[in-house]
């Protein structure tokens, strides 16, 4: 008898726990519901870093402009470890009865069965960012439900850096025969090469315009520990006279060996990728006690959400769409805190 | 008392108590998780479940041996994921059917959880460390081997993939939209039950837990049968795998962190006795069944702009469950220590002579 | 003799509805030994439970030094001056004896304990009681009898009134039993109030001033020591008379068919060079103090321990016994002294117990055939008179002689030629005694040979037709049952090794 009470004891405190979780949420639901057409479901490849948390204000600006609720919801970490995690998220979004749409970028495969269920419910799906893993390779043939995507344009962004790094130099007399520039990729998948082809061609085409040929040295590293700051030794010791750093975990560890022994890299001129605070107090420090970083583009996180969204809800409302690709913004010194005001910069 | 039926007679022991609670228990949450989100009970939304339910489901069944020994096996949960990451990188499986040799993988797999369960085996038998030590090493180890082989083959630490849609699917997830894993789980769980409770592997596994000395001067060879358990906790580990890849298509070595602890918290929930000696097959479906609807039903039930994260209120809820279901376990074991002492003259008198 | 310190009267006691103690009178007074005896489950350990505060009484009073008391756990109990010696030692083996002593009251100096005054302190008491003991050593290094003198002195110390020993000689060496006595009288001219339980007749003879008996949680009866006979008390016990005589002659023809043959064993540092026979149809006896070395020849030639050296040879051939599985497979069997350890599953059913060793004979086609295994359960079970509510009880359900006879089933379901039983009666009640000696005789009857190992005199040579008695680890002599008598083993068995 004694062991039927304790099991019953057990197990009304599980139920409890189970069913009061739930109730607290359901108000908030109700909350977000209430905003009239229906919910618009973002799934990240994150939620907690300020990138998403930038996309997030983007994406909920852009809901509430048009009617929409917006959810957004992301994994711990963007590993194939947390598949499952996101997996569920997005059959939440699947099961809520609220949901239009849904804007997701997957951090791995096994998502077909959602996808086709997202097919046969008529819901559309935004890639963004990233967009779908492997190159949507979980899409079932003939229910393909994604509808188009929003995203930075790498090689563009690149580009970006390279007109505005290239005029720098020219306005302060560097851009001669065989200026050395040196790039750390910060990995081999398509955003990595994406950025550096972008910036290597976009300068390669300036400096030609005026006649000036460039030498470049392209360090391609793996996302370790460590490894950058090899590749920033290796530029070194190759003498180069500016480094081009393709996101901001190549910064983050560049920023402190550059800091920490100011001599040495003294003379190089830096241009970045990303935003960050390792970013802010570099490009802040305006070349006072350690080597310049001139500038970075940042990624323009809260368009990226601010336009999935749109391009979410422009489909609801019947409009044709197509593919969004959005520029990154040039910052330096002058007006990184204008930019911090606007939300595209962020300190993460 | 004319009960023949050895599998309902286990059953009917003293964990059937048990048993019905779980499926009451079910009943309710699926119950409740229904009446919260409608979309709990559609047809969608159980083939996800049993996507989860089923690699631990077999992870379970596998360890239950294992536990029934008096043992344990942590290892289970890397020899898992291990076995598939090892298999995909010497097959070269990408996300295409057509990349590398897909059915190949199916027998590395299944023989990398059979070595790695035999090692565990031979370390816990013959080297005589305890479960605790040798099962932690082994954990260890199929991770870092299996992880250190893939990189070197694929030159790469990224994920290895495999086709996220085929004839593994159809074979072990998704036949059409029938969750045939189910099918997989209730022939294996038949399997389990029989070798269990009908065959002398089960026999001398539950002798051994119950008190392996005793088993020993009773002519039993107690080391190949601790061996042949860890070898089925290894194995299964290894089927496990399979179902988890055609679920989980891309995959890296610190995939399904902590399977382990979910499979084992499904062992003790249905009732196999913590220390051996006695085994509930059925209950470990049961108790994995329950972890599975608790978890997604609680991911239903929040809504899907909840701060509240359901994969942490699920860590609270299991380990109330766990702790409950062994408190039981104690409670069982307690009280009927007390029948033994002090109540057995008045009951000796009442006993047939 | 002195004044009453302690007279329990009417004490009733239930568990979940089972009538545990049914009005049971106690009383002990200063300086005296009062014997409390029964067969096990007799509810002695009950009756002493609800002195010393573990279980509450439902009935009855309980006069404490002319106070009317009802402790509520036992460390109540204890300040009260009461202190129980339990067979199985609750001490820690790891810590030092002076550490065991003062355990929760530890002398301090400057916030820390000081080990050196409490092991100054420890040496004056063992003194003063005429105990050799280094207070400095880990208990776990001293013999069991002295960890038993260790926990006397504790009790001691902590000015104790009423003593409680449960069986305190069970697993002690003769003279470590004088020992246990002459404290014991010690205490006795202090004053101490004693109660002693125990099965051994002879201890309760020559220590006890008065006897209480108990049965089926009743009280039997009190009677003074030195004016009743064994048989008197075995009598309260169980109603009948039951030790027989001395068995008069062997009954296994000398040239009965030697069937088992063991050469030169040398096992550890426990088995130095025994050899000994055994044929078809005999009770082979192994006589001989504790730690003789009799268990591990048992052990060694079962393969259940690693032997250095020794042949086995079997119906004249010689055989590789290195596992129990070989040994099993020869016809050996092996029934340890410690049942629990090494012979029972005790949450397994009466079915599992008895078929654990011939599963192979119920599995056809790699499937256990359950039925025919229960039914050959019961069979076996049925002949050995095993009382059981069924074949699925649980083994921890039945009484010490009834689970003996499931492992007897066990063998005889296995059709063993060789039954090896190690203390075949220990933790049984004296009714139950004697069925076990009764199958043992059956058992021989049938062609099959038993060895005998037994500290019990009385039992060796009631059973036995040979004897053999072992002193540390060495075969000292071999008696035809004819001329063997307590003197002459008792003789043997201390014969020691001269350096």
């Amino acid at each position: 008898m004694k062991k039927l009470i304790a099991l019953l004891l057990v197990l009304v405190m599980a139920v409890s726990l189970v069913a009061c979780a739930p109730a607290a949420n359901n108000d908030n639901n109700k909350d977000d519901a209430s905003a009239g057409k229906g919910t618009i479901a973002v799934i990240a490849k994150g939620e907690t870093h300020a990138f998403w948390q930038a996309v997030k204000a983007g994406a909920e600006a852009a809901g509430k402009e048009a009617g929409y609720a917006v959810t957004f919801r992301g994994p711990t970490a963007e590993s194939e470890e947390y598949v499952n995690s996101q997996r569920e998220m997005v059959q939440t979004a699947l099961n809520n009865p609220d949901t239009k749409a849904i804007v997701l970028a997957t951090i791995g495969l096994g998502f077909t069965d959602e996808l086709t269920s997202a097919f046969d419910k008529g819901l559309p799906v935004v890639e963004f960012d990233s967009g779908l893993y492997s190159g949507g390779a979980d899409i079932t043939e003939g229910k393909d439900p994604t509808i188009g995507s929003v995203a930075t344009d790498n090689k563009k962004a690149g580009g970006v850096v390279a007109e505005n790094f290239y005029a720098y130099l020219k306005a302060n007399g560097k851009a001669v025969n065989g200026f050395k520039v040196g790039i750390i990729q910060h990995d081999s998948t398509a955003t990595g090469i994406d950025r550096a082809a972008g910036f290597k061609e976009g300068i390669e085409a300036a400096a030609k315009a005026d006649g000036v040929t460039l030498e470049i040295n392209l360090q391609v590293k793996a996302n370790n520990a460590g490894e950058y700051k090899l590749g920033l030794t290796a530029l070194k010791d190759w003498g180069a006279q500016a480094i081009f750093m393709t996101n901001e975990g190549v910064v983050n560890e560049v920023f402190p060996e550059v800091s920490d022994n100011a001599d040495t890299y003294k003379d190089i001129l830096f241009c970045g990728f990303d935003a960050g605070t390792n970013q802010y107090d570099w490009i802040k420090d305006a070349g006072k006690t350690y080597a310049l970083l001139v500038g970075s583009v940042a990624q323009d996180s809260y368009n990226i959400g601010y336009e999935a969204v749109k391009l979410a809800i422009s489909k609801l409302d019947g409009k044709d769409v197509a593919d969004v690709g959005i520029g990154g913004q040039w910052y330096t010194a002058d007006n990184i805190d204008a930019l911090k005001d606007q939300n595209i910069f962020y300190m993460g | 008392m004319s009960n023949k039926n050895p599998l309902l007679k286990k059953s009917a022991g003293s964990s059937s108590k048990q048993n019905i609670v779980i499926i009451l228990a079910a009943i309710a949450l699926f119950a409740i998780f229904y009446l919260i989100n409608n979309n709990f009970a559609s047809s969608g939304n159980v083939l996800n479940m049993t996507k989860s339910f089923v690699p631990y489901a077999i992870l379970a069944l596998g360890v239950t041996f294992v536990i029934a020994t008096g043992g344990i096996d942590l290892s289970i949960g890397t020899v898992c994921i291990g076995s598939a990451v090892l298999a995909g990188a010497i097959c070269r499986t990408g996300v295409s059917a057509e990349d590398g040799t897909l059915w190949l993988t199916i027998p590395i797999i299944l023989v990398s959880g059979l070595v790695f369960g035999l090692l565990n085996g031979v370390l816990v038998a013959k080297c005589k460390l305890a479960p605790f030590i040798a099962t932690l090493g082994t954990m260890l180890v199929s991770r870092g081997v299996t992880a250190v082989i893939s990189e070197a083959i694929r030159e790469t630490s990224s994920a290895v993939k495999y086709p996220p849609t085929g004839w593994f699917q159809k074979v072990f997830t998704n036949l059409n939209g029938f969750p045939i894993g189910l099918v997989w789980v209730l022939v294996l769980t038949i399997i389990c039950a029989v070798v269990m409770y009908k065959t002398k592997v089960g026999r001398y596994i539950l002798a051994i837990g119950s008190n392996e000395e005793a088993a020993r001067l009773s002519g039993i060879n107690v080391d190949k049968y601790k061996i042949t358990a860890y070898a089925i906790s290894g194995l299964f580990a290894g089927m496990a795998a399979l179902f988890y890849v055609a679920a989980n298509p891309s995959l890296n070595i610190a995939s399904g962190n902590g399977m382990e602890l979910d499979a084992v918290a499904s062992v003790y929930i249905g009732g196999t006795s913590t220390t051996g000696g006695s085994a509930s097959i059925i209950g470990t479906i049961l108790g994995s069944m329950i972890l599975v609807i608790i978890r997604n039903g609680l991911n239903l039930a929040l809504s899907s702009g909840s701060v509240v994260s359901a994969t942490n209120i699920t860590y609270a809820v299991t380990g109330v469950i766990v702790v409950g279901a062994v408190m039981l376990d104690v409670l069982k074991k307690k009280s009927a220590a007390k029948v033994k002492i002090d109540s057995i003259p008045a009951k000796k008198e009442e006993s047939k002579s | 003799m002195g004044e009453t310190i302690l007279k329990m009267q009417g004490i009733q006691k239930y568990f979940s509805g089972v009538h545990a103690l049914k009005s049971v009178n106690f009383d002990l007074r200063a300086g005296e030994v009062h014997a409390l005896m029964g067969e096990n489950g007799a509810g002695k350990s009950t009756l002493i439970k609800v002195l010393c505060g573990i279980h509450k009484r439902d009935g009855g009073t309980v006069e404490y030094f002319g106070e009317n008391v009802e402790f509520d756990n036992i460390s109540k109990s204890q300040a009260a001056g009461i202190s129980v010696i339990h067979q199985e030692l609750n001490m820690m083996n790891h810590l030092t004896v002076a550490q065991n002593m003062f355990i929760g009251r530890e002398f301090k100096k400057n916030g820390f304990i000081d080990d050196k005054a409490m092991e100054r302190e420890a040496q004056k008491m063992f003194d003063k009681m005429g105990v050799k003991i280094d207070p400095s050593v880990k208990l776990g290094d001293l013999t069991v009898g002295k960890q038993q003198m260790v926990e006397i002195t504790k009790a001691v110390s902590r000015d104790c009134k009423l003593l409680v020993l449960d069986e305190p000689t069970a697993a002690l060496t003769l003279p470590e039993v004088e020992e246990l006595f002459k404290i014991m009288r010690d205490m006795k001219a202090k004053g101490i109030g004693m109660i002693y339980i125990s099965h051994r007749m002879d201890e309760i003879n020559r220590i006890s001033d008065r006897v209480t008996v108990m049965r089926d949680g009743e009280y039997v009866g009190t009677v003074n020591t030195a004016e009743v006979t064994k048989d008197d008390i075995v009598k309260m016990m169980v109603g009948r008379v039951i030790m027989g005589e001395q068995k008069a002659a062997s009954n296994c023809p000398c040239d009965a068919p030697i069937l088992l043959d063991v050469q030169h064993l040398n096992a550890g540092k426990e088995v130095k060079d025994v050899s000994f026979t055994l044929r078809k149809g005999e009770i082979l006896g192994f006589a001989g103090l504790m730690g003789a070395g009799r268990t591990e020849v048992a052990r060694a030639l079962y393969g259940a321990d690693h032997r250095q050296s020794g042949d086995i040879y079997l119906n004249g051939k010689k055989v590789k016994i290195k596992t129990p599985e070989q040994a099993v497979k020869h016809g050996i069997c092996y029934l340890s002294e410690d049942r629990k350890r090494f012979g029972l599953m005790l949450d397994k059913s009466v079915t599992d117990n008895s078929a654990i060793a011939s599963v192979d004979d119920y599995v056809t086609a790699g499937i256990i055939n359950d039925g025919k295994m229960r039914d050959e359960s019961e069979k076996a079970n049925t002949k050995l008179r095993t009382k059981t509510p069924s074949m699925e009880q649980l083994l921890k359900n039945l009484s010490g002689g009834n689970q003996q006879k499931v492992i007897i089933a066990r063998w005889l379901m296995k059709n063993s030629d060789i039954f090896i039983f190690d203390e075949p009666t220990r933790g049984i009640d004296v009714g139950a005694k004697s069925e076990i000696y009764h199958l043992m005789e059956e058992l021989v009857s049938q062609g099959k040979s038993i060895i005998m190992i037994s500290s019990e005199l009385p039992e060796v040579l009631r059973m036995s037709d040979r004897i053999i008695v072992m002193c540390e680890g060495r075969k000292t002599g071999e008696l035809d049952i004819s001329e063997a008598t307590q003197e002459n083993i008792m003789q043997l068995a201390t014969m020691r090794e001269e350096n």
